[in-house]
């Protein structure tokens, strides 16, 4: 009892300290305005506090070592990035956020079915990769319950992505837990560059229909607003016999977003967004009545909304602030269970320039989770409700140690979650420019991957072994279940990395990275001891797996891209992708599971991508794609090709012919995990889409 | 459980420790204030083009209406340039406008572009191709793009590109004491506005 009420006193305590850490920003916004006055008498350097006193050659004269902007540059920073730009979106073909992630170099982007995807980084794929973290304009799209994304309920107006951010490696000292393999940032525009209207329409073989309307409007001086509302209707796929299968998929999304610039200090943003979709599949459940299985058409219902609002406070060019809180809540409800989770987020950060050689950032914030999962014979939560809290804060320190040649950047997230405590997660990474040609940088850091809840307290039941049958000679049905573990641990990685940028021209660029991954305490199922459970009837033998943290291992490899502009009509972009996963189950470690996860992620990938403009009005992209073979799950390896070709008869209308998947009448990529809901194949496809702007 | 309860106790109190230690950082935020050293030469630099830059209106001359300083996009000078609002210009007040987008901009003598992208640059500058503005940018290649004047960035020293042909065909002269000082650079083939 005593120690409980101490843990509610730290709790309001840390509130506390949260509320100070609020009003500081502001009460130390006044001190400036006070000390301003003061700081102007005492300059640090030997030139006027008013530089226009100053003749232009002087001006020329003075130096400056930290470039604000410039820092900014993602090209520029420690680590592997990738930016998919609004123009690569449009020119790419695809419509929706998992088709154009194939693009990405180090990221393994599959196809289950027409509705669900197996995306991760650097390798451990699966429906529920657990070990990528994804944010859309700083909200996190993660599932607390699962760990991973359901993609199928992920989407925005597509044209209005401004773009989309990967860093490939552990982003944790940032970003916080779960960003072990790599961190995409979805980003969409401001609403000050979507001001008109927009409509889209397309019809298909595969992407049957699809529409979306956007206005955008000033509405003062000083606030935009926009608004709009898409939806889309994808045929089913095709089972690896040709034969239709039942995974067809719509979803309805509308949405807004307001930015409002309140003075030349504040701005304001509000933005929200809510979605309705069905999702098909055929599931196949183990049963405990004879025939001890049932195969059937199962429709998801997918639905959800969010609302945000972010401030973003300057004190200086060199100082700013942003405080942001989301609302978000999603429901999926399939036969097995209906899950619905409410998330609250708090996020606070602040930058500013520190004796002219730091670059600070630092921050924190406070998630609390709420969630209600209505279980079944085959997946059961207990407890069906919960709510946890975690609180966070980080910091992380650019420092420049020689003007444009050395920077180095130490930082780390302090964690606090209700399953494993503390977590901490340090990061050190360097970056030498030697010229503007050449930059090499290399990192070290730790990252961890928590508990979702489902690993907690879920039992699980995939399989019925039926009596009489070999393996269960008795009269009970035996029933094969995963089964939740409250001791479970954090999944933990001690990453290496090495980079090299190098650009010989202006229009040709090379970029390489390096990862070495040590990784400890990774998911295993153990064996556990049977044991007879008489309610509720009928009666039935258990043989529990526990969920538990008896794997360890390295991946390695790395990932080459060119980007070469040969001409200012073509542009080339090619990718290479190398993955080596040697994991290993700890000494004593009964685990069936796990060690397959090496081979679901494929060893090579290549991507070829190449834009070129015909004439002033037609735009003809090809895009090739290889991927390897996933031993594991009997996948082969596949060659792929995309082309569109986009014609503009006036500048405000694009009217699109695109051909996805050309060389093969349907190939599979990947399995269902954890759930057997069928596998179907990707289809060879067409679409005809017409955007036009006003 | 009890070394789950210890590991707990520990970690609430590096979160808060760790807070402390960025609260404590705070005070030195004034300080980092006044290392905005890039945007206050480059405001300085941008008072003195508009010192050595003649607008081809005649009339203008000599009346009250102030001259317009804009700053399109996202602004990076902050209160520096407001600072500059004090100055004048022959006589003129200086006035500084933000724009959020180049459909917004309205009466405009210089005007300062923010973002770095090389389309929607494009696309900004033919816009108001048929005005009377000295074009100001930071991008790479600003100057190339058909902007009129670029900053660059050499041994960790702002200095300044000029495009002759663009601010010429604008109207625009500029003083020869401000050419000797800049890297003159022409439009890049296919970047010309006209």
């Amino acid at each position: 009892m005593g120690t409980r009420n101490t843990g509610r006193i730290n709790h309001y305590f840390l509130l506390l300290i949260w509320a100070a850490a609020f009003l500081f920003p502001i009460h130390s916004f006044c001190l400036t305005q006070l000390q301003a006055s003061e700081q102007k008498q005492d300059e640090p350097n030997n030139f006027p506090a008013d530089l226009t006193e100053l003749s232009i050659e002087d001006l020329m004269d003075i130096e400056v070592t930290t470039f604000s902007r410039k820092a900014q540059k993602l090209s520029n920073t420690a680590a592997a990035v990738f930016v998919i730009t609004q123009e690569d979106i449009r020119r790419s073909g695809a419509v929706n956020i998992p088709e154009l992630l194939r693009m990405v170099p180090g990221l393994q982007v599959a196809r289950i079915d027409a509705n669900k995807w197996a995306i991760s980084s650097r390798g451990f794929n699966g429906r529920f990769a657990n070990k990528l973290l994804v944010l859309m304009d700083g909200r996190s799209l993660y599932s607390p319950i699962f760990s991973g994304v359901l993609w199928d309920a992920q989407d925005t107006l597509i044209e209005d992505i401004d773009r989309i951010e990967i860093i490939r490696g552990p982003g944790a000292s940032t970003w916080g837990a779960n960003a072990v393999n790599g961190v995409i940032n979805i980003i969409t525009k401001k609403a000050a560059n979507t001001r008109g209207g927009l409509v889209s329409a397309g019809v298909g073989t595969e992407e049957k229909s699809f529409g979306s309307i956007r206005y955008g409007m000033n509405v003062s001086e000083d606030a935009d607003v926009r608004m709009y509302a898409k939806y889309a209707d994808r045929d089913e796929a095709v089972y690896a016999s040709g034969e239709d299968a039942s995974d067809d998929w719509n979803l309805s999304q509308g949405g807004f977003r307001t930015d409002w610039r309140i003075s030349n200090k504040n701005a304001l943003t509000v933005q929200g967004d809510i979605f309705n979709g069905d999702s098909g599949q055929e599931i196949t459940l183990a049963a405990l009545d004879p025939p001890y299985s049932k195969t059937f058409d199962d429709q998801v219902g997918i639905y959800g909304g969010n609302l945000l609002t972010r401030w973003m406070h300057t004190y200086s060019a060199t100082s700013a602030m942003t405080t942001s809180v989301y609302y978000d809540r999603a429901v999926h409800n399939e036969f097995v269970a209906r899950l619905t989770v409410e998330t609250m987020d708090l996020d606070f950060q602040h930058q500013f320039i520190f004796a002219n050689r730091h670059e600070i950032v630092w921050g924190g914030g406070y998630r609390l989770v709420r969630d209600r999962l209505e279980s079944s014979f085959n997946v059961a939560f207990d407890p069906e409700k919960e709510h946890t809290d975690i609180f966070s804060a980080f910091i992380q320190d650019d420092i420049i140690i020689s003007p444009n040649q050395w920077r180095l950047t130490l930082g780390s997230k302090f964690e606090h979650n209700d399953y494993t405590g503390a977590e901490i997660q340090p990061t050190a990474r360097i970056l030498w420019t030697p010229n503007p040609t050449n930059s090499i940088w290399g990192s070290v850091s730790r990252a961890v991957r928590t508990p979702a809840r489902a690993e907690r307290n879920t039992r699980f039941s995939n399989a019925v072994i039926p009596p009489g049958q070999p393996g269960n000679p008795g009269t009970l049905p035996m029933v094969v279940s995963a089964t939740g573990n409250e001791g479970f641990d954090s999944e933990e990685l001690l990453a290496f990395e090495l980079g090299y940028r190098l650009e010989p021209l202006d229009k040709l660029s090379f970029d390489t990275a390096v990862f070495y991954n040590l990784y400890d305490n990774l998911r295993t199922a153990e064996t556990g001891t049977a044991y007879t459970e008489p309610q509720p009837i009928p009666d039935r033998i258990i043989i529990p797996f526990y969920v538990d943290n008896k794997m360890n291992g390295k991946t390695y490899g790395f990932e080459f891209m060119a980007n070469w502009r040969p001409l200012q009509w073509w542009r080339f972009q090619t990718s290479y992708s190398y993955l080596k996963m040697d994991l290993e189950l700890d000494s004593g470690s009964t685990s069936f599971a796990g060690l397959s996860t090496e081979d679901e992620s494929p060893c090579h990938q290549v991507s070829l991508r190449s834009s070129t403009d015909l004439t002033k009005n037609l735009e003809l992209d090809i895009w090739a794609r290889f991927v390897d073979r996933l031993p594991a799950q009997d996948v082969d390896r596949y060659v792929t090709m995309d082309a569109r070709l986009g014609w503009h008869p006036i500048q405000k209308l694009e009217i699109s012919l695109v051909g996805r998947n050309l060389l093969e009448n349907h190939h599979p990529e990947f399995k269902p995990e954890h759930l057997d809901t069928a596998s179907t194949e990707v289809e060879r496809s067409a679409y005809v889409k017409v955007t036009w702007s006003f | 459980m009890k070394i789950q309860k210890t590991i707990s106790m520990i970690s609430r109190n590096i979160t808060t420790v760790c807070l402390l230690v960025c609260l404590l950082l705070f005070p030195h935020e004034t300080a980092g204030a006044q290392d905005n050293l890039e945007y206050r030469i480059k405001a300085a630099f941008l008072y003195n083009f508009a010192k050595f830059v003649e607008w081809p209106n005649p009339d203008d001359k000599g009346s009250s209406a102030p001259f317009v300083i804009g700053v399109l996009g996202d602004d990076p000078f902050g209160p520096e340039l407001d600072a500059i609002e004090q100055k004048t210009i022959n006589g003129r007040r200086i006035s500084i406008k933000r724009f959020g987008t180049i459909d917004d901009v309205s009466v405009c003598h210089l005007l300062f572009f923010s973002f770095e992208e090389p389309e929607k640059m494009k696309k900004a500058l033919r816009k108001i191709s048929n005005q009377t503005i000295l074009t100001v940018g930071e991008a790479e290649g600003f100057a190339q793009t058909g902007g009129m004047i670029g900053f660059v960035e050499k041994e960790n020293k702002i200095r300044f590109e000029i495009n002759r042909a663009a601010a010429a065909s604008a109207g625009l002269t500029i003083s020869s004491k401000l050419l000797k000082l800049a890297v003159i650079v022409e439009a890049e083939e296919g970047n010309a506005l006209q």
